[in-house]
């Protein structure tokens, strides 16, 4: 079947995605380091709260690829869909296939509980989220916690993630970096070309989400 | 033989004052002490931090005083981690009683630490103080990670 480069990831998206690779790594090496690099802890959680806001709205009225009605699906189809994983042939699905679809949610669940834990969290030595003091230090500090649990949990899921890019490229020849990087995948081609939604709503939603995050650490 | 019976009272009682079990036996009261402890470091290093990160004004005097404080509080929190509050539900993890000797040591190198803090912030150098403060936190923060639990 001939096959052409098709679009499925936006820009937006593509930049979400590795925005928050960066940051990711950023907010877990200031983290560990604590003390004075803190700010760099508290300016990158800002960020990445912001982008996962705007990846929430994306995914409501966003690309085709990017909407959560499109990649959500239900246990029976997920089921399937493994079976289909251990084979060595490439996968139909243009964009995220049913079970890497709940990885999406996972990841992005696991990463908004970490940022929004992380505003309401203190280190006992001389630095705290900017709303500890809506909440008293026993509470504050149960979040505290949550942020520590939470932080293992998103780093098995993040390893997670990355071995099955692995396990893809291996296995089944399927290039899904590239993809993320292009936003390009050589597929069959399609019925219909996969609906791309404006970059400008991109911007104004990310900006929307940017000041979301400014008035909530100043209330 | 001509004691007064105020005097013989007064022996008396004490003798039943000396003998009366010291109230700071208590496991329990150990680390409320350390806790207290804890709380004054904070209490201490709270402004330095602040100096640090510039939300107050530098005053390296007053930075000098509180981590000479700080050097005195440290020892002082180490006297409250004894055997037997290993069984008090409290933020110390079970590894701290496992390492008991490395602990002993994390806290005495944070004394010095804090002594060379202190003298750092009696030169006035500024950038100088900015640097070991931030070697002094990581300390705290290091040890916090494998002894201290949130929950």
């Amino acid at each position: 079947m001939e096959r052409h480069h098709i679009l499925i990831w936006d820009l937006p998206t593509r930049l979400f995605h590795w925005s928050l690779v960066v940051l990711f790594l950023l907010s877990w090496w200031s983290g560990a380091q604590g003390g004075t690099a803190f700010k760099i802890h508290q300016w990158s959680g800002c960020a990445i709260l912001s982008l996962l806001l705007f990846r929430l709205a994306w995914g409501l009225v966003g690309s085709e690829y990017a909407r959560f009605a499109q990649f959500v699906r239900g246990p029976r189809r997920v089921l399937r869909s493994v079976a289909e994983l251990l084979t060595a042939t490439p996968l139909a699905q243009a964009g995220h296939n049913p079970l890497g679809g709940w990885m999406v949610v996972a990841l992005l669940l696991s990463m908004l509980l970490q940022a929004v834990t992380g505003l309401f969290a203190n280190d006992d030595i001389m630095n705290e989220g900017p709303l500890v003091a809506r909440i008293g230090k026993d509470l504050s500090d149960t979040l505290s916690g949550v942020h520590g649990v939470n932080f293992a949990i998103l780093l098995g899921l993040v390893s997670v993630h990355v071995l099955a890019i692995v396990y893809h490229r291996r296995r089944k020849g399927e290039h899904l970096t590239r993809a993320m990087i292009t936003g390009r995948r050589l597929l069959p081609a399609p019925a219909t070309t996969p609906r791309i939604a404006s970059n400008w709503l991109a911007a104004v939603l990310l900006a929307l989400a940017a000041g979301m995050v400014a008035v909530l650490i100043n209330l | 033989m001509g004691q007064h019976p105020i005097r013989l009272l007064i022996a008396m009682l004490c003798l039943l004052g000396s003998s009366w079990p010291a109230a700071a036996d208590k496991p329990e009261y150990a680390v409320e002490y350390r806790q207290g402890v804890m709380s004054a470091i904070a209490w201490n290093v709270g402004p330095m931090g602040k100096m640090v990160k510039g939300e107050i004004d530098f005053d390296t005097q007053r930075f000098a005083f509180l981590a000479d404080r700080v050097a005195v509080l440290v020892p002082m929190a180490l006297e409250g981690f004894t055997p037997d509050t290993a069984s008090v539900k409290s933020h110390a993890k079970a590894a701290l009683w496992q390492h008991q000797d490395d602990f002993k040591k994390r806290l005495d190198e944070l004394r010095s630490a804090t002594t060379e803090l202190a003298s750092v912030a009696k030169t006035g150098d500024e950038a100088k103080i900015r640097v070991t403060f931030g070697d002094t936190v990581k300390m705290c923060k290091s040890c916090h990670d494998e002894y201290q639990t949130k929950h």
